[in-house]
């Protein structure tokens, strides 16, 4: 009896009071934003938040202040003036300059959408560098019920996304392109002679 | 007329940036609690948790929460509901405060002999932002020295929620 009292009081004690005052303050205010914004019933916005715990962006989720707000949401108001539509998926600096952003159409290959955007105003190291190592996520707590896990507090500024690969398709029509004035020059001087 | 225009223009330009830029309508005013005292603490604290989107948290303690306040209130209730939190208490650890803004969280701040506490929503060399939820329409400006002076006779009481700040607004 005494046990079962013993890991009751254990379960009680990871559930209640499971976060804490933390002492080493994180230094994150290079982080980037990521805003999705949406109706939370809306099964367009529930796919964008879902992609964002998959794969590239989930990587990037981790290294950014991730922020999915839905229209009930009290800060909504803050975004709500210059959203052009919903959903929205925007991604800002640390300054609030926005580096991309989709309403509505939002792009299938959303991380190489990103990181073009990124790139494009050469925002990214080339070189890729080592990914962080970031810590679990604190178990969620029964009261408040509604507010989503907390990511992680660390250190981190600017976040490493990988260039995109070289886009295939325009190389090959630039190449068919050469080929073909190529052709046309040759037919062109046998005609002459 | 003219070295005032200018005196104007020289404090505008000096003026922080607010990067805790709540909403007006997401800035919690003072409410009277069961005991007939104000919640000064407990308002600052919800529109900082507003602010970190943790809605849930800030409505929370709206409803449960109420009536004056110290440090051990506040960590006993979050110790109990599980809030991830950072603090600091007559050290007059003006770095806590710069974080808070570095990093875009703002924090509460004893202040008025800590008789009152409010948002400090910005700070840079020469001034402080104040959300005072006695008056939540507007943020109130006070040069950094005097701030600092008030802040270190309330106990240098100051408290904020660590999660994940709002985006900026679009610059």
């Amino acid at each position: 009896m005494r046990y079962i009292l013993f890991v009751l009081l254990l379960l009680c004690s990871t559930c209640y009071g499971a976060e804490e005052r933390i002492l080493k303050l994180p230094e994150d205010g290079d982080k980037w934003y990521i805003s999705v914004v949406g109706d939370a019933k809306d099964a367009q916005y529930q796919s964008i938040v879902q992609r964002f715990q998959e794969g590239k962006l989930s990587e990037l989720r981790k290294q950014v202040h991730f922020l999915s707000v839905t229209t009930d949401n009290p800060m909504y108001a803050h975004y709500e003036p210059t959203l052009k539509g919903v959903p929205t998926v925007r991604v800002q600096d640390a300054e609030g300059h926005v580096i991309f952003e989709a309403s509505r159409q939002i792009p299938d290959d959303l991380y190489n959408a990103i990181a073009n955007a990124a790139e494009r105003r050469h925002l990214f190291p080339i070189r890729p560098r080592p990914h962080p190592q970031p810590t679990p996520h604190p178990q969620p707590n029964p009261l408040p019920p509604a507010d989503p896990a907390p990511a992680p507090v660390d250190d981190g500024g600017t976040p490493n996304i990988e260039p995109s690969a070289p886009d295939w398709g325009v190389g090959l029509g630039v190449c068919f392109l050469l080929a073909g004035i190529a052709v046309g020059v040759l037919s062109a001087r046998r005609n002459k002679s | 007329m003219k070295y005032f225009l200018a005196a104007l223009i020289v404090a505008a330009a000096t003026l922080p940036a607010v990067v805790v830029d709540v909403p007006v309508p997401m800035r919690q005013s003072n409410w009277v609690g069961s005991q007939g005292k104000g919640s000064c603490v407990w308002a600052s604290l919800v529109t900082l948790f507003r602010w970190q989107n943790r809605p849930a948290t800030a409505e929370w303690i709206h409803t449960h929460c109420g009536d004056g306040a110290g440090p051990r209130d506040v960590e006993a209730v979050f110790d109990r509901i599980g809030v991830r939190y950072a603090e600091t208490f007559d050290d007059h650890d003006v770095n806590f405060l710069e974080w808070s803004i570095r990093t875009h969280r703002g924090c509460a701040v004893g202040v008025d002999d800590c008789s009152h506490m409010v948002c400090l929503v910005a700070l840079n060399e020469s001034y402080a932002g104040i959300l005072d939820n006695n008056s939540v329409g507007k943020i109130i400006w006070i040069p950094r020295d005097e701030f600092l002076a008030d802040w270190f006779k309330s106990n240098s009481w100051a408290v904020t929620p660590v999660y994940t700040p709002i985006a900026p607004s679009p610059e």
